[in-house]
């Protein structure tokens, strides 16, 4: 690890402060991604603004309908939290299965979502969801946000400071993990929500992505048979060590009918 | 003994109050991180360090001129000659693999290390690469030592195979190439140095399983008398293998902290061990089986061919002798012929991670054996059963160790319900799922040779036990205080146990090959039968009763009516002799643990995902001082055998770069991955020591891979994998049943 200035502000105004006019700053959430990347030398900020002592940014709630999860709350306290569970079981289950219990007592939101792993589960959860990223500027739609590998919609001088997801009528996650990183080959979000059917895909590519033939299909016919032949293009997928494009392509199709048989 | 007591090591581990080798910090001691090759194979062309060494905190950067003229590290020619490449501490002429260290900077503190390593400029022109051993044994030479890059090269046979293959009914094949594996302890590989210019002594603190032969071979490589070296293994965080050896490494520290006068650590990082540490399996094998119309084993045939890395470590040659010696294993196949080669390639080297060529060769064998009985038809349990060796009585003169494998598989018939399962297993395939059985026996022998300890009746009535048979987080301590508190009639609480010391300890082997019980406690128990008989004797005097009639307990010595006393404390200060045995014990001959394995497991269609259902595990490793311990043993062989069959392997790409770099893509086994275990042992005593015990520390990864895959082999029928790789991950799985469905 480098050296490096360290923040702790206890205000969003004050770590927006804290951000500029520095060499190159960088926010610290859990540090779970942050901290190894660090400790490896291969990151090398020259200030790091911890946002854990704002206590505002941790935490669920009621706004309109919706949730709104804040982007200090770590994935366990959003696994345990009662009205994720009653209001999206399947945002709680999406939770419940990142990493290990270690990285999910640390691991936050608004780190996991700013930071935008192609292998990531909460991308799913927030584009099958339909959510909106809100930030010390503005709000952001799930689908705008993500837009490429490791790449967001966010500018330099912006930070999350919660995810509001609206409540679907039902959703459910399925996620093929991978087996050493327990991050997802592939995950499949599907939800029945006020604006239609959503089938969100993570893993497969180098961001999130909706499968909208699938979308349709189900919309028409809401069952697992629905989408068991439709295939998504190999060639676009990643390939790796753990999973080729084209076996990866294949557990899009298998992930999401598992997705849709738990929505029920 | 023979009772579960538990760990008396976990009170403090567990509190993290154990004292592993990053603990220790002595005053004023340096970090030592090396600069390693970045490419697997090439020439050196520059290397310059002038502008690390000018960093501030930077103490020194030592290089390939500061270890030449220093010696070689010995390979143990085992069962026959060996050709090592050179032993390289630090290279400036050429690289042979990814990760061998070129330099090492010495710093005041691990970060202005770190910042130093950046500084120095190496530059490498590379060479093509010879990774697989087969590409090594076609390849060119890397080293004029080793002609052919061929290292070793063993064969074993009896009677004519060839004639017994040519009248055979039925002959099968298999053809398998074993997962390359990293034995990952919880804690690294470290070494601390102290160099007492004075007294001219080196302190060695390290993490190994063996701290005799460290003490000697690093004495000797340094130049220095034995004496002028002590080596000690304080709390070690697990070995598998891994620590068995001295490492280049462990020279350069001794070397910085003797040129510097200073204390110097390293610790290497989880990368580090992965891309430097030594590597288990990794062979291509193939085999062929005869039989006869009823299922008799006619001959065997088999082939090794073992990579070994750039480097030997001192057991570098075991893998290939296990592999191929221990061959017709369990059964009785009076003709045979077995080969078994290893080649140095551009990679790390390869150790003798658990199990050491036992598990490649029961794999091996008992895939024959499966192929076979699908082949005649029959049960491969019955199949199993008509050819495994009888049962004998075995004989302590002459080192023949008994056995008993008939018994484990009538008990695995009988615990798994046998017929019963196989019915339901066929329903359930009848029923479209993907279910299948995997059996395995398999056998483990347990060392040779001598082992010392030294028990003794201390002043204050303790009765203190050394052993040269080291610990590694087994919870010998409390296996060897049994022992010896049986023999003397006290509690375990009253034995301490000396290990890991070469200043406290006698000179002795270390904790490998599964024969620290089997020998190290069979020293033990030796040295304290003698102990205890000089304290009957002294105590007989005070307490005026015949030696024989002295009786003992918890409090002390007693004559036979108990109306005379004398307490341990008082026995030590009033006796005018110690009451102190030390002895070298020769083993009669080499013990063999042995088992068998059952395993139920099923493949997602979709996926392709396995999962373990079911494992039966019956182990007969003789008498079992302490059978919780037993037990543990059994359990992490098996979870290291479930990773090995399904998760683990390191990954080298065609420039030699490894792809599995660290722990997310790695894949080690977790508790989730675990089935249930159903654990059974059985208590053959070996004839070929006082305990009778057998080895079980490197069991579970011998008998799990060959269940676990025979099982998912059988579950994927009709299709088939003409080449077996594990692991069998669920891309491999969903592929087979892709092509069977076409
Ligand atoms: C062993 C391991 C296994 C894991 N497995 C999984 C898995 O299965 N599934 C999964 O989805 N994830 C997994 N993760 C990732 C983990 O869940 C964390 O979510 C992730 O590391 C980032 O969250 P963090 O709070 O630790 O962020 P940090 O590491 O602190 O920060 C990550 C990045 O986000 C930026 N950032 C943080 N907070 C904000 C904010 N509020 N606004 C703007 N930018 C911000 C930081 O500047 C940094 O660039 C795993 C991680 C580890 C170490």
């Amino acid at each position: 690890m480098y050296a490096f200035e360290y923040h702790k502000p206890s205000s969003v105004e004050d770590a927006v402060a804290a951000l500029s006019g520095k060499d190159d700053p960088k926010i610290v959430a859990g540090g779970m991604t942050l901290l190894p990347t660090m400790k490896q030398r291969l990151a090398a900020p020259s200030d790091l603004i911890d946002l854990g002592g704002i206590a505002k940014l941790v935490g669920v709630r009621e706004d309109g309908g919706a949730l709104a999860v804040g982007a200090m709350t770590t994935h366990a306290a959003v696994a345990g939290n009662d009205l994720v569970k009653s209001r999206i079981p399947a945002l709680a289950n999406l939770a419940e299965g990142i990493g290990d219990p270690q990285v999910r007592n640390r691991g936050t939101i608004g780190g996991s979502v700013a930071n935008a792993d192609p292998a990531a589960d909460y991308p799913a959860g927030l584009v099958g969801l339909g959510a909106t990223v809100v930030t010390n500027k503005r709000e952001i739609a799930a689908d705008d946000f993500f837009t490429g590998l490791f790449e967001t919609a966010l500018e330099e001088d912006e930070l999350i400071t919660s995810v509001r997801f609206p409540v679907p009528q039902k959703a459910a996650y399925a996620k093929f993990a991978n087996p050493a990183s327990r991050y997802a080959i592939v995950g499949v979000f599907v939800a029945q929500t006020d604006g239609g059917i959503r089938v969100a895909v993570t893993g497969a590519k180098g961001s999130v992505f909706r499968v909208a033939e699938m979308e349709q299909a189900l919309s028409g016919n809401f069952s697992a048979d629905a989408v068991a032949g439709i295939k998504v293009p190999a060639d676009e997928m990643n390939g790796d060590l753990h999973a080729s494009a084209e076996y990866r392509a294949h557990l899009v199709t298998v992930m999401a009918k598992r997705a849709v048989a738990a929505v029920g | 003994m023979g009772q579960p007591l538990r760990r008396r090591e976990d009170a403090a581990l567990l509190r993290g109050q154990g004292h592993f080798i990053d603990d220790h910090a002595p005053p004023g001691c340096l970090h030592l991180v090396f600069l390693r090759s970045p490419l697997a194979r090439g020439r050196i062309t520059g290397l310059d360090c002038a502008a690390a060494r000018a960093l501030p905190g930077v103490v020194a950067v030592l290089t390939a001129a500061d270890v030449r003229g220093l010696g070689r590290l010995p390979v143990n020619p085992i069962g026959g000659p060996v050709q090592p490449p050179p032993f390289p501490i630090l290279t400036d002429d050429s690289v042979q693999a990814l990760g061998q260290p070129v330099a090492a900077v010495v710093a005041e503190t691990f970060s202005a290390a770190l910042d130093a390593l950046e500084q120095i400029d190496l530059d490498i022109e590379p060479l093509p690469t010879l990774l697989t051993p087969t590409a090594a044994l076609a390849g060119d030479s890397l080293y004029p030592e080793v002609p052919g890059n061929l290292a070793v090269e063993r064969h074993y046979s009896r009677g004519d195979a060839r004639a017994a293959f040519d009248a055979a009914a039925v002959v099968v094949e298999a053809q398998i190439c074993h997962p390359r594996l990293a034995p990952s302890s919880l804690e690294p590989r470290a070494t601390l140095a102290q160099w007492d210019a004075t007294a001219a002594r080196l302190t060695l603190w390290s993490g190994t399983q063996t701290p005799h032969r460290l003490r000697s071979d690093m004495a000797a490589i340094l130049g220095l008398e034995p004496e002028q070296v002590q080596a000690i293994a304080p709390d070690v965080g697990g070995a598998f293998g891994l620590k068995a050896s001295l490492y280049p490494e462990d020279v350069v520290v001794a070397q910085a902290a003797r040129q510097l006068g200073r204390p110097v650590k390293w610790v290497a990082s989880r990368g580090e061990e992965l891309l430097s540490g030594t590597h288990g399996r990794g062979a291509e094998s193939r085999g062929t089986l005869a039989l006869d119309r009823e299922g008799r084993m006619l001959a065997l045939e088999a082939d090794f061919l073992f990579p070994l890395g750039y480097w030997m470590p001192f057991s570098g040659a075991v893998p290939a002798w296990n592999a191929a010696r221990i061959l017709p294993g369990p059964y009785a196949i009076t003709d045979y012929s077995v080969t078994s080669r290893a080649v140095i390639t551009n990679t790390a080297p390869l150790g003798i991670y658990r199990g050491a060529g036992r598990p490649e060769a029961a794999l091996l064998l008992e895939r024959l054996v499966e192929e076979a009985a699908d082949q005649l038809g029959m049960d491969p349990l019955e199949l199993r059963r008509r050819n495994l060796a009888p049962s004998q009585a075995g004989d302590a003169a002459s080192g023949r160790d008994s056995s008993d494998y008939q018994a484990l598989t009538t008990e695995l018939a009988a615990q798994s319900d046998y017929e019963t399962l196989r019915a339901e297993i066929g329903q359930r395939r009848n029923r479209g799922e993907k279910v299948g059985l995997g059996l395995s026996c398999y056998v483990e022998p347990s060392g040779q040779g001598w082992e010392s300890a030294r028990v003794s009746l201390l002043p204050d009535g303790c009765i203190q036990a050394a052993t040269g048979s080291s610990a590694q987080g087994q919870g010998r301590e409390t296996a060897f205080a049994q022992i010896v508190a049986q023999v003397f009639g006290v509690t375990p609480e009253q034995v301490e146990v000396l290990h890991g010391d070469t200043a406290r300890t006698p000179a002795g082997i270390g904790a490998l090959a599964s024969r620290s019980t089997p020998i190290g406690g069979s020293a033990l128990l030796l040295a304290a039968r003698n102990s205890r008989e000089q304290a009957g004797r002294q105590a007989a005097a005070l307490l005026d009763c015949e030696p024989e009639a002295v009786l003992t307990d918890e409090a002390g010595l007693h004559s036979s009516d108990r109306d005379a006393h004398v307490s341990w404390a008082e026995l030590a200060r009033k006796s005018n002799d110690a009451c102190e045995s030390e002895i070298v014990y020769e083993a009669a001959g080499e013990a063999w643990g042995f088992g068998a394995c059952l395993a139920v497991a099923t493949i997602d269609q979709e996926t392709g995902a396995a999962r373990i259902e079911r494992l039966i595990y019956l182990d007969d490793a003789g008498t079992l001082v302490n059978p919780l311990l037993a037990e543990g043993q059994i359990h992490g062989g098996i979870a290291q055998g479930l990773g090995e069959a399904l998760l683990e392997r390191l990954v080298y790409n065609e420039e030699g770069e490894l792809l599995t770099g660290s722990l997310m893509d790695y894949a080690l086994p977790r508790a989730d991955d675990m089935p249930a275990l159903q654990l059974g042992h059985h208590s053959t005593p070996s004839p070929c020591n006082p305990l009778g015990a057998r080895g079980l520390g490197e069991s579970g990864s011998i008998g799990a891979p060959p269940a676990i895959l025979n099982a998912l082999l059988d579950a994927l029928k009709p299709g088939k994998l003409p080449i077996l790789e594990p692991p069998l991950s669920s891309e491999t799985l969903w592929r087979a049943l892709r092509k069977e469905q076409e």
